[in-house]
C-alpha cells in the first residue's frame, strides 16, 4: 500500500503482484479512493478487470467501502461509481434482451438507437421503432442521469428499470462525470472501443489493471485480424449489397452523396464530429496514427470507393489460393498488393474510415451483416498503418496433417506494447496487478514503460494454507515430464496416472488437473482409460473433462460443482490455456487439490508463436527460452492459483513433471507461492507426496481460528503502534543523519511538515485494507463481509 | 416418579473449540500398542494392493517428545498433563442445561477406505477396538442413554445394533469382526436417513445425537430426487445433532452436515487424535439445540422445585426444567426362569416395570408395553456427575502458601506436599494451570490436593472428598 502511495505521488507507473484472496481489489480501492478524495483535484480511478464477474466483484467490494467510509464518517460528497460492460448484460429492452449473442444485441440496439433512427422517430413518430428506454434517458439532465453513489450492474439495471431509462446509454453517458470506472480491459486497449468509451477520460486519472498476468496477449489481440475464406466470400457479398443501395440512393436523394463527398474533401477530422453518439463502427488504429488528412480523392466517391473494396477482397481471395505458408512484411504485402492491383498505400489506410462514414450516410441497419466486410476494410487500414512489429502469415492448413484447405490470413501484432503504449502516455499513474505476474521485470519489457515501483507481496498467514509439492519421479523412480520426446512413453503416463489416481483417493471433495494442451490431455486420457486407470479414479470421484466448447464445458463445470458440493467428489480435467484455467474459481471445496501435468509450454510450432519469439529477441533482447518458460510458469502459477481464493481457503499444488524442480523454473514463479516450496518439497517421488498430502490435508483440516486478528490483520490500535514506531525511527534517523551531514538536505524527505499529512492518508487507508475479515473485530465490527466469500 | 433430571444449574459448557491445543501434540502414548505382528498379517491379503508398510508415512516419534536443557523428559511430561488441565480450566462456569437422556446413532463407515493401514494395523481394527471402549465409557456416562450401531458400505446402510441400552449386546456385536467386513463406499445419505428412521419415534425431550466415523473421502449417494441438502433439512427439522469424525480430511458436506445441525466436526490427525475426538463426544452436549414445550403448570412446579418457594418465573435467565415420568423398577431374585417382555425369552433375574408390572432384562430400558421410561437411582445419580461437576481447583502460588498453609500433605492421599523452599522461582511458572507448588486448593472447602488427586477427583471421582467430609 505504501509502495502504491509512492506510486501515486510519483505520478508512474507500477506493477504489484499480491496473492490472491488477500484483498487485493479492497487494498487498490480504498487507497486510490481516499487519495482521490484528499487531494481537492479530482482524479478519476479507471479500474480494468478482465471478466464480468470479476468486474462485479470489484463494483461489490467498491460499494462495501464506501459504506465503510460514510460510517467512519468521511465525507464523499457526491461520489459515483458504475461499470460498464457490454449491451448484451445491461439491455432492458423487452426484445432485444433476449437475444443471446453479443453481436445481435449489439445491432439491434444500434438500430434502434442510432442517431438517424432516432431523428427520425421524433420527427414521424411510430415510423422507425425506437427503444423506449434510450428515449427516457433525453428526459434527464446531462451528467444527472442517476443519483449520486455505487451502483452494481444489477443496481443499475434495477434502476433503469424503475425510471424506464437504458442502463447501457445511461452509464456511457455517465462516463465523464464519474468518479470510478469499472470495465474490462477491451474498453481501454482495443483501439476500436476505446476511441470512443474512453476517450473523455481526463488525463490525470488513475489506471488500474487488475488480473493483468496476460494483458500482453491482450494487446496483441487487440490489434490483429484472422481472415478467412468464408469472411471474405461474406464481405464481398456486402459489397455488392451496398453498391447497389448506392445505386438505389442515388436515384432517390443524391443530395446526400453529394454532402457527404463535400464533407470528406473538407476532412475527415470533422466528419467526426458529428458522430457523437454515434459507435457503428470506428477506427480500429490508434488514435495517434491516424492521420489528419482529407480522405484521398479516388476512394471519395461512394462508388469508387466500393469498387476500390471489390478489388482488394479479390485480391486477397487470390492470395488465399496459395498453398504453401506465407510469412511476409506489411511493406511487401503492399507492394505486392501495389504491383497487382494498383492500390496504393494512401487509400488503404482510410478504407476503414471511409467504410464507416459510407454506412453512415447509406442510414444501413443491421450493422452485423456487414461484419466481415468491416474487417476487411480494417485489415486493410492496419496493414496500411503499421509498418513495424506486425506479420502477415498465410496458413494454407488448419493443422500439419490437413488435406482440405482452410486458409486463414493472419495478421499478427507482434509487438504488444503499441496498444498499449496510448494508455501510458495518456494517464498519469498506471496500476498493474494480479496474482502471479512474477517475473516481474518481464512486464516493463514486453509493454515497454518504466515502472516506478515493482514489488511482489508474499502472503502473511497465520497457517500455511497451502502445500506446493514438485513430484518429478514415479512411485517407480521414472521421472516424469511432459517433454515431446518422452511425453508418450508408457512408463510417464502410467506415472501420470497414477498420481491422479492417489490424489483421488486422498484429497476430499474437489481435484483439478491441468494439462499442457487439449492434444495432450486427449491422448494421455485414452491411454489411461486403456490402462484402466480412470476405473481406478471413477472408484473415488466423478471424472469431468474440459472440452473446446465453450458450453459442454460449463455443464460439466456444473455438474463438478455439483459433486463436490455432494460430497462426492469429482475430478476436473482441463486444459491450462483453456476458460477453466482464467477466470474460474476453484474455491473451497471445489478445489482442494490442483495437479500440473507438465509445464504448459505453448506450442512452439505455431508460427505466429515464432514470429513473435524473433521479434521479443530482436528487438527487447528477451531469449525465445526465457520467454516461453515465462509464459509457461504464469500460466502454471495462474491455474494453481485457481485453488486458493481467499484466507479460510486451502488446497493442495502438485507440480507433476520433473523440470519443475529446476531452480530457473521456480524463480518464475510468484514470490508467494515459491517461498513454501522448500527444498524438502522440491523433488519428491508419487508415494512421498501423497503421505505429506495426507498429513497436511488432516493438519490444515483441524478447526482453526479464521480471525487471524494481528497477524495478517491489523487493528488500529496496531497500525497506531507501528506508526509510532515507524516515526521514532524515522526521526532517530533524521537526528543521525543531521548529525553526521549538517547540510544535507537529505533529510527534507523525513521532515515533519509532510508526515501529518501521510501519517493522516495511511490510516484512513491501512484500516480498510484489513477489511476482510473485521467483522470479526469487536471494535471495527462495521463491515458485513462475509467470511467465506 | 417424577423428577426434574433435565436442569442443570451449575453445569459447564464444553468450548467447541477446546480441542484446538491438540493440534500440534499427538500424544505420545500408545502408538504401536497393536502391534507390528497383526499388521503385516492382514498385510498379505489386503485388499489394497502395492501399499505396504514401508511405502507409509515415516513416523518421527521422537519428534514428539522434547527434552530440556539438562535432558531430562520431565518438562515434557509435565506439559503434557498441563494440557488436560488447561483443557479443563477453559471450562465456562456458567450454568448450562444438558440433556442427559440420549439416544445415538453411531454411523460407521465401512467402505474399503477403512483397510487403510495409516493407522495400525488397519484404520477398521483400530476403530473397532476404540469403539468397544468407547461404547463401555459412554454408558457409563451416560447411564439413561441408549446407542444404536448403523453401517455403511456399499453404497447401503444397515443397523447393526438397534437402539438400546445395553452395552453388552453392542460389544458382542462388535467383537464379531467377519460380520463387518469393509466393502465398497458408503452412502452418508442412506446411513442418515437411516438414523432418522431409527429415531423417529423418540419425543424431544432427549438428546437425539449421530456419530459419524467416517473413514471415507466422498460418498456415493443414491440418485433420485431426493439429494443429501433435502436428508440434512430434515435432520435440522428434526433436531438431530450430527457430529461427524473425518479420517481423511475436511469434507465440505460432512462440514455442513455437522455444523447446519450444531454438532461437531473433526479430523483425526492420527489413532490418539481420534481416540481424544471421539472421546470429547462422550460428556452429554448442551441442550441448545432441543428447547423444551413447557407447559404451565409445569413450568411453574419444575421453577418451585429449584428455586425454592416465590422464585418462580420472575425472568430467570435459567431455562426452565421440563418434566420427565420415570419408574425405578423392582428387582426380581434370581429364582426361577420367567418370561421378558423385552426378548420373549425365559430369564432369570430381571426387573418388573412399577407401572405395569411387566419383566424386563435390564435397566435403563423403555418398557415394552407401557414405554415408561425405567431406570435405577443409581443410574441417575451418575448422571448429575455432569450437571454438578466438582469446580476446578486454583492454582496456589508461593506467597498465598505463607499466608494460609493449612497442612503439609495432600488431603485426599495424604503424601507430603514437596518443600516450598525448594521451589525455584524462576522456573515456578512451566504452564498456565499448573501450580508451581504442586498445590490445588478446592474453592470451597479450601482444602489443599496434589496434582495426582486433582485428576483423579475431577476425571474419576466426581466428587470433592474435602467438601464431602
Amino acid at each position: 500500500m505504501a509502495d502504491l502511495k509512492t506510486t501515486l505521488d510519483a505520478g508512474g507507473h507500477c506493477v504489484l503482484e499480491m496473492p490472491s484472496g488477500t484483498g487485493k481489489t479492497v487494498s487498490l480501492l480504498s487507497l486510490i479512493v481516499s487519495y482521490m478524495q484528499f487531494y481537492p483535484t479530482k482524479r478519476k480511478l479507471i479500474y480494468c478487470s478482465r471478466t464480468v464477474p470479476e468486474i462485479e466483484k470489484a463494483l461489490a467490494e467498491l460499494k462495501r467501502l464506501m459504506e465503510y467510509r460514510a460510517e467512519m464518517g468521511a465525507n464523499d460528497g457526491d461520489f459515483r461509481g458504475l461499470g460498464l460492460t457490454s449491451r448484451r448484460n445491461l439491455c432492458l429492452h423487452p426484445e432485444v434482451s433476449k437475444e443471446k449473442k453479443g453481436k445481435v444485441v449489439d445491432s439491434r440496439c444500434r438500430d434502434l438507437t442510432s442517431a438517424f433512427a432516432c431523428e427520425k422517430g421524433r420527427a414521424n413518430p411510430g415510423s422507425v421503432p425506437l427503444c423506449s428506454y434510450h428515449e427516457e434517458l433525453n428526459n434527464y439532465e446531462t451528467g444527472n442521469l442517476i443519483p449520486p453513489g455505487i451502483y452494481t450492474i444489477d443496481d443499475v439495471k434495477k434502476y433503469g428499470k424503475e425510471k424506464g431509462v437504458c442502463p447501457y446509454f445511461t452509464i456511457r453517458r455517465m462516463l465523464p462525470f464519474l468518479d470510478v470506472v469499472i470495465y474490462s480491459f477491451h474498453y481501454l486497449l482495443d483501439p476500436k472501443v476505446a476511441e470512443q468509451v474512453s476517450a473523455e477520460m481526463s488525463k490525470e486519472s488513475i489506471v488500474v489493471f487488475d488480473e493483468a498476468h496476460n494483458i500482453d496477449n491482450v494487446c496483441i489481440e487487440s490489434l490483429s485480424i484472422d481472415l478467412t475464406r468464408p469472411m471474405l466470400d461474406s464481405a464481398a457479398r456486402s459489397v455488392n449489397k451496398i453498391s447497389d443501395k448506392i445505386a438505389e440512393i442515388k436515384e432517390t436523394d443524391s443530395q446526400k452523396l453529394e454532402d457527404e463527398y463535400k464533407k470528406l474533401v473538407e476532412g475527415l477530422q470533422e466528419a467526426n464530429e458529428a458522430r457523437e453518439d454515434e459507435d457503428m463502427m470506428v477506427s480500429p488504429v490508434l488514435s495517434k496514427d491516424m492521420l489528419d488528412e482529407a480522405v484521398p480523392g479516388n476512394i471519395r466517391k461512394a462508388e469508387h470507393f466500393i469498387a476500390f473494396l471489390k478489388r482488394f477482397i479479390e485480391y486477397l481471395k487470390t492470395r488465399m489460393r496459395v498453398l504453401h505458408v506465407v510469412a511476409e512484411t506489411p511493406q511487401s504485402f503492399l507492394a505486392h498488393l501495389k504491383e497487382i492491383t494498383y492500390i496504393e498505400k494512401r487509400p488503404l489506410k482510410f478504407a476503414a474510415e471511409r467504410l464507416t462514414s459510407l454506412v453512415r450516410t447509406l442510414e444501413l441497419t443491421n450493422i452485423d451483416e456487414h461484419y466481415s466486410l468491416q474487417k476487411v476494410a480494417s485489415f486493410g487500414t492496419l496493414v496500411a498503418t503499421y509498418e513495424k512489429g506486425f506479420l502477415l502469415i498465410l496458413e494454407p492448413y488448419e493443422t500439419e496433417h490437413a488435406t482440405v484447405p482452410n486458409p486463414i490470413f493472419h495478421f499478427t501484432c507482434l509487438d504488444p506494447s503499441l496498444a498499449i503504449a496510448p494508455v501510458f502516455e495518456r494517464f498519469s499513474s498506471v496500476v498493474i496487478t494480479s496474482g502471479t505476474i512474477s517475473p516481474l521485470d518481464m512486464y516493463p519489457k514486453i509493454l515497454q514503460f518504466r515502472p516506478v515501483t515493482e514489488q511482489s507481496y508474499p502472503m502473511t498467514l497465520t497457517r500455511n494454507a497451502f502445500l506446493p509439492m514438485v513430484i518429478t519421479r514415479g512411485s517407480d523412480q521414472v521421472p516424469i515430464s511432459s517433454r515431446f520426446e518422452v511425453r508418450n512413453d508408457p512408463a510417464v503416463v502410467r506415472n501420470f496416472g497414477s498420481i491422479l489416481i492417489d490424489m483421488a483417493k486422498t484429497v476430499p471433495d474437489g481435484v483439478v488437473a491441468f494439462f499442457p494442451s487439449y492434444l495432450y490431455m486427449e491422448s494421455i486420457v485414452s491411454a489411461w482409460y486403456d490402462m484402466g486407470i480412470l476405473s481406478e479414479v471413477w472408484k473415488h470421484k466423478l471424472l469431468f473433462v474440459e472440452t473446446p466448447d465453450a458450453m459442454e464445458t460449463s455443464i460439466a463445470l456444473r455438474n463438478y460443482r455439483e459433486a463436490c458440493n455432494n460430497g462426492r467428489g469429482a475430478v476436473m480435467l482441463s486444459v491450462a490455456r483453456g476458460k477453466v484455467s482464467e477466470g474460474i474459481d476453484f474455491d473451497h471445496n471445489y478445489g482442494r487439490a490442483v495437479i500440473m501435468f507438465g509445464i504448459p509450454y505453448q506450442y512452439t510450432e505455431s508460427r505466429i508463436l515464432k514470429a513473435r519469439l524473433e521479434f521479443l529477441r530482436d528487438n527487447h533482447r528477451i531469449r525465445e527460452n526465457d520467454y516461453l518458460t515465462f509464459d509457461a510458469m504464469r500460466h502454471a502459477a495462474q491455474c494453481v492459483g485457481r485453488v486458493l481464493r481467499g484466507k479460510t481457503d486451502w488446497g493442495l499444488m502438485v507440480f507433476a513433471d520433473k523440470r519443475f524442480a529446476r531452480q530457473d523454473k521456480r524463480a518464475k514463479l510468484p514470490k508467494w507461492i515459491n517461498a513454501y516450496i522448500t527444498e524438502a518439497h522440491s523433488n519428491l517421488s508419487t508415494d512421498v507426496s501423497i503421505a505429506l498430502a495426507k498429513k497436511f490435508i488432516r493438519q490444515i483440516s483441524q478447526p482453526f481460528d479464521h480471525t487471524q486478528t494481528g497477524i495478517s490483520l491489523w487493528t488500529l490500535e496496531d497500525i497506531e503502534k507501528r506508526q509510532l514506531q515507524d516515526k521514532l525511527e524515522a526521526e532517530q534517523a533524521e537526528i543521525e543523519l543531521k548529525k553526521s551531514m549538517a547540510n544535507g538536505n537529505g533529510n527534507m524527505r523525513n521532515g515533519h511538515g509532510g508526515d501529518g499529512q501521510d501519517l493522516d492518508m495511511e490510516v484512513d487507508a491501512d484500516f480498510v485494507m484489513d477489511d476482510y475479515n473485521q467483522l470479526d473485530d469487536d471494535q471495527l465490527a462495521m463491515l458485513d463481509i462475509p467470511d467465506e466469500l | 416418579m417424577p423428577s426434574d433430571v433435565n436442569y442443570a444449574p451449575e453445569a459447564d459448557e464444553i468450548d467447541d473449540d477446546d480441542f484446538i491445543d491438540d493440534d500440534d501434540l499427538p500424544g505420545p502414548s500408545s502408538r504401536g500398542k497393536k502391534g507390528w505382528a497383526a499388521g503385516s498379517k492382514k498385510g498379505g491379503k489386503g485388499k489394497d494392493p502395492g501399499r505396504h508398510a514401508w511405502e507409509a508415512e515415516y513416523k518421527k516419534s521422537w519428534d514428539i517428545v522434547q527434552e530440556d536443557e539438562s535432558g531430562s523428559l520431565e518438562s515434557a511430561v509435565e506439559s503434557l498433563l498441563a494440557r488436560g488441565r488447561r483443557k479443563r480450566a477453559l471450562m465456562v462456569d456458567t450454568p448450562l442445561r444438558r440433556s442427559i437422556i440420549r439416544h445415538m446413532f453411531i454411523i460407521l463407515d465401512l467402505s474399503e477406505s477403512m483397510l487403510d493401514k495409516d493407522y495400525r494395523p488397519t484404520r477398521f481394527e483400530v476403530i473397532l477396538g476404540y469403539l468397544r471402549s468407547y461404547v463401555v465409557e459412554w454408558f457409563d456416562q451416560n447411564p439413561l442413554g441408549q446407542i444404536g450401531i448403523i453401517i455403511m458400505r456399499d453404497r447401503l446402510s444397515e443397523v447393526l445394533v438397534p437402539m438400546g441400552g445395553n452395552p453388552q449386546e453392542i460389544l458382542s456385536v462388535l467383537s464379531d469382526k467377519r460380520r463387518l467386513e469393509p466393502s465398497g463406499e458408503p452412502s452418508l445419505q442412506n446411513g442418515l436417513v437411516m438414523a432418522k428412521g431409527g429415531m423417529s419415534h423418540l419425543p424431544t425431550t432427549s438428546s437425539l445425537e449421530t456419530l459419524i466415523i467416517f473413514s471415507s473421502i466422498s460418498t456415493a449417494d443414491p440418485d433420485g430426487p431426493t439429494t443429501i441438502h433435502n436428508v440434512l433439512e430434515d435432520l435440522v427439522e428434526n433436531k438431530i445433532r450430527t457430529m461427524i469424525l473425518s479420517l481423511a480430511g475436511e469434507i465440505k458436506i460432512c462440514r455442513s452436515i455437522s455444523e447446519r445441525t450444531g454438532g461437531k466436526f473433526g479430523v483425526a490427525l492420527d489413532q490418539d487424535h481420534l481416540k481424544d475426538l471421539m472421546w470429547e463426544t462422550i460428556p452429554p452436549p448442551a441442550t441448545t439445540i432441543a428447547p423444551p414445550i413447557t407447559v404451565g403448570v409445569r413450568n411453574a412446579l419444575a421453577a418451585a422445585g429449584k428455586n425454592g418457594p416465590g422464585g418462580s418465573g420472575l425472568g430467570n435467565k435459567a431455562p426452565n426444567g421440563d418434566l420427565m415420568v420415570m419408574g425405578f423398577p423392582i428387582q426380581l431374585p434370581l429364582g426361577g426362569e420367567t418370561l421378558c417382555s423385552c426378548h420373549g425369552l425365559l430369564k432369570r433375574g430381571g426387573y418388573l416395570c412399577p407401572r405395569c408390572g411387566s419383566k424386563l432384562c435390564d435397566v435403563p430400558t423403555d418398557c415394552e408395553v407401557c414405554g415408561l421410561m425405567v431406570v435405577s437411582s443409581p443410574h441417575l445419580a451418575r448422571s448429575f456427575w455432569f450437571l454438578f461437576p466438582v469446580a476446578n481447583y486454583g492454582v496456589l502460588h508461593i506467597e498465598e502458601i505463607m499466608e494460609s498453609s493449612k497442612s503439609e500433605t495432600c488431603c485426599g492421599c495424604d503424601i507430603e506436599f514437596p518443600d516450598i523452599s525448594t521451589v525455584d522461582e524462576g522456573v515456578a511458572q512451566v504452564e498456565d494451570g499448573v501450580s508451581p507448588t504442586g498445590r490445588y486448593r478446592c474453592a470451597k472447602c479450601q482444602n489443599d490436593f496434589c496434582a495426582d488427586c486433582d485428576l483423579y477427583i475431577h476425571d474419576t471421582l466426581h466428587t470433592c472428598p474435602g467438601c464431602s467430609q
